[in-house]
């Protein structure tokens, strides 16, 4: 099993360190490393491919000019570059004209995300994703849903509230109380 | 703001984690958590939340030559190496990237000289912009820079632009001494609204300032050389 563990993120902080300086070798590395996390939350949030691609390029070559600025104490380089992906692919759907989403499609992204990795998975795991995955799985199953299609789905409490028949307000408490609850288990593994 | 006002609800520090809230509510949000030491901590936490769930989502492989893109937008990857001379690509410290744009654009010579304006990279960062003369928009956000170089042909302006609309069209002017105007060339930005241009310096007087005029006629940029 090829698990990406805290060593990992001083690998992948060298890849990081080597884009900044141009090493072909560490971009292409970068590259193949991040493509599938990257490609999978652009496809989460726009649901469109040829857009996702889009997107995904248009990240790889922000975090290629902001090499030189990443810094491994704030966070991850999957953090650091999903977060980039989140703003990159929202900022392309309010581009274009609002189109509603398959309630099947935000199924299959939310059962794709809490899903327990399986064997076949086993070679894109990371031991961060599979803490996240546990994180959400622990959260009441209504939480656990607005929290996905808020954070990686990228869809606003008011879309939210539509696609899950529930008031506004409600909407809005489960993302907030899931978050919490997500932040609160985080710290009590630290602990 | 400062401690004494209101702290910011839970509901608005998600939204604003969560990137739900529009300019103008961003901006305020933003000043309060600039002068409240509480708030800032409670976002950090929701927006640290955030973050890691983020890291769920679910992985997806590219089409096919998916890397092979990438590697050619920036350069990198053995792929486009007529922009990057070896002998320029070490260069380190804050204006790298621009410094590599010039040098690859004045070491390969690309068209610079009578011939009119060269395009030289797909875009800047934020750390370029500081380099050179800000090119500043009319409420004063900095989106590109202009610096004065050399080339073979003589003294150049390299325009660079990071902050602008992706495909948008500009048409450069360069205000001279005298007041006179010099069109320098149209170009349109790439895809993440960026760009950088070499531009021949005027034989016939100094420039003052370089300016970047939409399609419209919108003066959208200045920069004082």
């Amino acid at each position: 099993m090829q698990l990406f563990s805290g060593a990992d993120r001083t690998a992948d902080a060298a890849l990081v360190a080597g884009l900044a300086v141009d090493d072909d070798a560490a971009a292409v590395a970068f590259v193949r490393r991040f493509q599938s996390a990257v490609f999978g939350l652009a496809v989460s949030i726009t649901h469109d491919p040829g857009l996702a691609q889009d997107v995904s390029q248009e990240v790889f070559v922000r975090a290629w000019r902001a090499a030189g600025t990443y810094d491994v104490r704030r966070g991850s380089v999957l953090t650091w570059l999903l977060t980039i992906t989140r703003n990159a692919a929202i900022d392309a759907m309010r581009a274009r004209r609002p189109m509603p989403v398959d309630g099947a499609v935000l199924e299959e992204m939310i059962t794709a995300t809490l899903q327990v990795p399986g064997p076949e998975d086993e070679v894109v795991r990371s031991t961060e994703r599979d803490a996240a995955v546990a994180r959400l799985r622990a959260l009441p199953p209504e939480q656990a849903r607005a929290v996905v299609l808020a954070v990686i789905g990228g869809r606003t409490a008011n879309e939210i509230s539509v696609s899950e028949g529930i008031p506004l307000g409600t909407a809005k408490t489960r993302i907030r109380t899931g978050l919490r609850r997500v932040r609160e288990a985080m710290e009590a593994d630290r602990d | 703001m400062t401690e004494q006002q209101p702290h910011l609800g839970d509901e608005a520090l998600t939204d604003l984690a969560l990137g739900q809230v529009d300019e103008r509510l961003r901006d305020g949000l933003t000043r309060h958590l600039g002068g409240c030491e509480t708030c800032r901590s409670r976002y950090a936490e929701i927006a640290d939340a955030v973050e890691h769930v983020l890291v769920a989502a679910p992985r997806v492989e590219p089409p096919a030559g998916f890397s092979q893109r990438v590697l050619v937008a920036t350069g990198l990857g053995g792929s486009v190496q007529t922009m990057r001379p070896a002998r320029v690509r070490r260069h380190h410290g804050p204006s790298r990237r621009t410094a590599l744009l010039v040098a690859a654009a004045l070491v390969v010579g690309i068209g610079v000289g009578a011939a009119g304006s060269a395009v030289v990279g797909r875009g800047t960062s934020t750390q370029q912009v500081a380099v050179g003369a800000p090119l500043r928009t009319a409420a004063g956000d900095a989106v590109g820079s202009v610096q004065r170089s050399w080339s073979d042909a003589g003294q150049v302006l390299v325009v660079s632009v990071s902050g602008g609309r992706a495909g948008e069209r500009y048409s450069c002017w360069l205000v001279l001494a005298d007041g006179s105007r010099q069109a320098a060339g149209t170009w349109a930005l790439d895809g993440s609204g960026g760009g950088s241009w070499v531009v021949p310096w005027p034989p016939t007087g100094q420039v003052r300032s370089v300016e970047m005029v939409s399609d419209s006629g919108v003066r959208w940029a200045t920069a004082q050389v």
